[in-house]
């Protein structure tokens, strides 16, 4: 075995070959020869072609070809090619395939077909080795294999986009995509940000460094209609600003494209392909670029529809639900009504203001609940809502509630709009305004009252002007005496002020008209007997006018006009008949002299109080003293007690 | 004694009013201006009948007797066409609708105050 490897003797070989190198060299497949060692004796231009080398004969062995690997890229070194397999195993070997490279770095694929050959006596003594060119074959084949592969990488993009349940899962799935397909050694994904300005959002293979030198840098402008790819095969070649090629440079990128993403038919962003060496970029690679970036666009687009659907929706959500609780929770009854004033919804408030349930309501429109008289005017306010003459109203109108009982309410109406103007609801919002309703008639009341009480007040004073002016014998004496009377009334409004103006007792109202006359004439001159009765406020008035009278002219010519006379004045309420007796009775005066004329003091004891009591008084100027008895009806005496 | 008024001299009149004071007042008013005073009620139930039955040209009608009010008493008087005029410290507002165009006398009042309600009450096409 040893032995037969051994080289023959070149002249035997060369003698045996000569003929056969020329017909070799001929053929315009690449063939050579060795001896049984292995050493290249012959080879053909055809095989200096393909291996872009020339070895030297006697000295290269196994294979002429500057370097050589398998299929896969591995290198393959030249004693295991198949040329030597076939030599050591002394066999044929058809259509191994190996890959060589050139000296200038060219690679060409290869078929080997090695075959030893033998002497007569049948021991090797050489081989013979046809080289076949696949290198446009293997192309091809490369073709369709890297097509399939970029398909089924493309699929398992799209699948992943369809699975990815949000931005980062749709980036990283894209980064997947684009180290699959484009064979760079790392990537990146960069998106406008709210200031339109380039921002990395996902990357692969990038130190923090160069993102931060190159962060929003961008060769677009967001929403750029027809942005295109941008290519730089060769960093060290290409015309960049210095801080960009010294950033690549640091990072040790050669070549680099940009691949803009968009959505919505405008510029969002982009992704970047970085590679350690430089390239051609193919008009493929660029064309699959496009695609996944195309398809990354989609999936943005509709993955940031779906997020700001969602926001809306949860916005939404959130405005209801606080809008539902104001709606629930409000003091203020709010309803929700149909155009033509039908319930369509109401809150608790509303319930509690009108007495039915919301269930209640829905069966029933605003009229039903409004008092007929309101009913005209709550029809025009809306009638001018619904004809867009007014954007609300407010109104006080009366509801009835379910019990019967009549409310005033103000009601606040608006109304609102769909989307194509038409009106959609009347909004309702109710207050229960009764209590001020009330509040407002009973101040209408009482200011009517005290206007009525004024006037009368000032009526009655004018007639004691006129009346006492009219029958006083000079200017002085009127003057004094319409003082006086005007200093009674002041003093009967004080008790009944006191007590206000709800009655006054009789004793009081008695104690008050004759104050002013015992601290005059004495005490001890009165005597005062009679039961507790409250007076009517008009009662207390007359009775205490015509006391003040009874008493001046006691003073002036009766009772007290000397040092020794006396006053009773008794009282008496009985109940069947239901009667006020009140007697003054003068003692112990001078004389009694009939007046000659009566004056205003006698008519307005007698004409005034019997006609403000409705009942009878008599007033008798007796010689003893001076009578008067008071006779009335105890209903228009008596006040509430 | 001031002249009397030729158009209101022995005009016979029927007082409604509860105030002793402001009737004794207008009586004498009344007296000076050459009228007759036919009769006085101070309460409803006195006044409408008075106003149902007595005969006389003119009514002077106090709004309030007693606490109530004598609108009655002015339909009965409308019934009668017989012409009348409010006494009132209310003003107008307190007024039933029908009977706002009754002249009003105001308190207090003066004695041409009085006069010229008469005469105005004596006008009304409402009573011719």
């Amino acid at each position: 075995m040893q032995s037969a490897l051994e080289p023959a003797p070149p002249q035997q070989q060369g003698g045996m070959l000569t003929q056969d190198h020329e017909l070799l060299q001929a053929l315009p497949t690449a063939v050579y020869t060795t001896d049984a060692a292995g050493r290249i004796t012959f080879y053909n231009e055809a095989a200096a072609r393909l291996w872009g080398h020339r070895p030297k004969l006697g000295t290269s062995e196994w294979c002429g070809s500057w370097r050589l690997y398998w299929p896969d890229g591995t290198p393959l070194p030249h004693d295991q090619c198949p040329m030597a397999t076939a030599l050591k195993e002394q066999r044929p070997i058809s259509g191994a395939q190996a890959v060589c490279e050139r000296e200038d770095g060219t690679r060409i694929s290869f078929l080997a077909f090695p075959r030893p050959l033998r002497d007569a006596r049948g021991a090797v003594v050489g081989a013979i080795n046809t080289l076949v060119d696949v290198t446009s074959l293997k192309t091809a084949e490369d073709a369709v294999h890297r097509r399939a592969h970029d398909q089924s990488a493309l699929y398992r993009f799209t699948n992943s986009l369809y699975r990815a349940g949000s931005l980062p899962d749709i980036y990283d799935a894209a980064l997947d995509a684009i180290l699959d397909t484009l064979g760079c050694r790392s990537a990146s994904i960069l998106r406008f940000d709210d200031a339109d300005v380039m921002r990395f959002v996902a990357w692969r293979g990038l130190s923090e460094d160069y993102r931060k030198a190159v962060d929003g840098h961008s060769p677009w402008k967001a929403g750029d209609r027809n942005p295109e790819p941008i290519c730089i095969g060769d960093v060290e070649k290409a015309d960049l600003p210095d801080d960009l090629r010294n950033a690549l440079g640091s990072e040790g990128i050669r070549a680099l494209a940009f691949i803009p993403i968009t959505a919505n038919g405008g510029a969002v962003g982009k992704f970047m392909t970085y590679y350690d060496s430089a390239r051609a970029f193919d008009p493929e690679t660029i064309e699959l670029a496009v695609t996944v970036a195309r398809q990354l666009g989609f999936s943005l687009e509709r993955a940031e529809a779906e997020i700001s659907r969602r926001a809306a929706l949860e916005a939404l959500r959130e405005s209801e639900e606080r809008l539902r609780a104001v709606f629930n929770s409000s003091a203020v009854g709010v309803a929700i009504l149909t155009p033509d004033a039908r319930f369509i919804e109401a809150n608790d408030a509303f319930s509690g203001i009108s007495g039915y349930s919301g269930e209640e309501l829905r069966s029933r429109d605003s009229a039903s609940l409004t008092h007929p008289d309101d009913c005209a005017s709550m029809q025009a306010h809306i009638d001018d809502l619904l004809a867009g003459r007014s954007p609300s109203f407010v109104i006080e109108k009366r509801y009835r509630r379910k019990d019967g009982s009549i409310i005033w309410v103000q009601n606040s109406v608006s109304l609102t709009h769909d989307d194509v103007g038409r009106p959609l609801h009347l909004v309702k919002l109710v207050q229960n305004i009764t209590e001020r309703k009330t509040a407002e008639k009973r101040q209408r009341l009482m200011v009517d009252e005290l206007n009525h009480r004024v006037k009368n007040t000032l009526a009655t004073v004018q007639s004691f002007a006129v009346q006492t002016l009219r029958s006083a014998p000079t200017m002085a004496e009127g003057r004094k005496a319409f003082e006086a009377r005007l200093i009674a009334l002041s003093k009967t409004h004080d008790v009944l002020t006191r007590q206000h103006w709800e009655g006054a007792d009789v004793r009081e109202v008695i104690d008050e008209a004759i104050a002013a006359y015992r601290g005059h004439s004495g005490h001890g001159r009165f005597r005062l007997e009679g039961p507790e009765l409250i007076l009517q406020p008009k009662a207390a008035l007359a009775l205490s006018l015509a006391l003040h009278e009874l008493a001046t002219n006691a003073v002036k010519f009766g009772a007290l006009s000397n040092h020794t006379g006396g006053i009773d004045i008794e009282w008496t309420v009985t109940r069947q008949p239901q009667r006020f007796r009140l007697l003054w009775a003068e003692t112990g005066g001078p004389k009694v002299e009939p007046p000659g004329r009566r004056g205003f003091g006698s008519r307005l004891v007698e004409r005034g109080l019997s006609q403000d009591l409705a009942g009878d008084v008599r007033l008798d100027f007796a010689t003893d003293g001076v009578m008067c008895s008071i006779d009335a009806p105890l209903h228009e005496v008596a006040g509430a007690a | 004694m001031e002249a009397s008024t030729p158009d209101l001299m022995g005009r016979r009149i029927l007082v409604v009013e509860d105030e002793s004071m402001v009737s004794m007042l207008i009586e004498d008013t009344l007296a000076d201006m050459g009228c007759v005073v036919v009769a006085l009620a101070s309460r409803f139930d006195d006044g409408l009948s008075k106003a149902q039955t007595l005969a006389f040209d003119i009514a002077i009608l106090d709004v309030n007797l007693a606490g109530e009010r004598s609108f009655g008493i002015a339909d009965v008087l409308r019934m009668r066409k017989l012409p009348f005029v409010f006494a009132t410290g209310y003003g107008n507002t307190s007024i039933p609708r029908p009977l706002r165009d009754v002249p009003i006398l105001q308190k207090p009042f003066a004695r041409a105050d009085l006069e010229q309600a008469l005469l105005l009450a004596l006008d009304s096409p409402r009573n011719t």
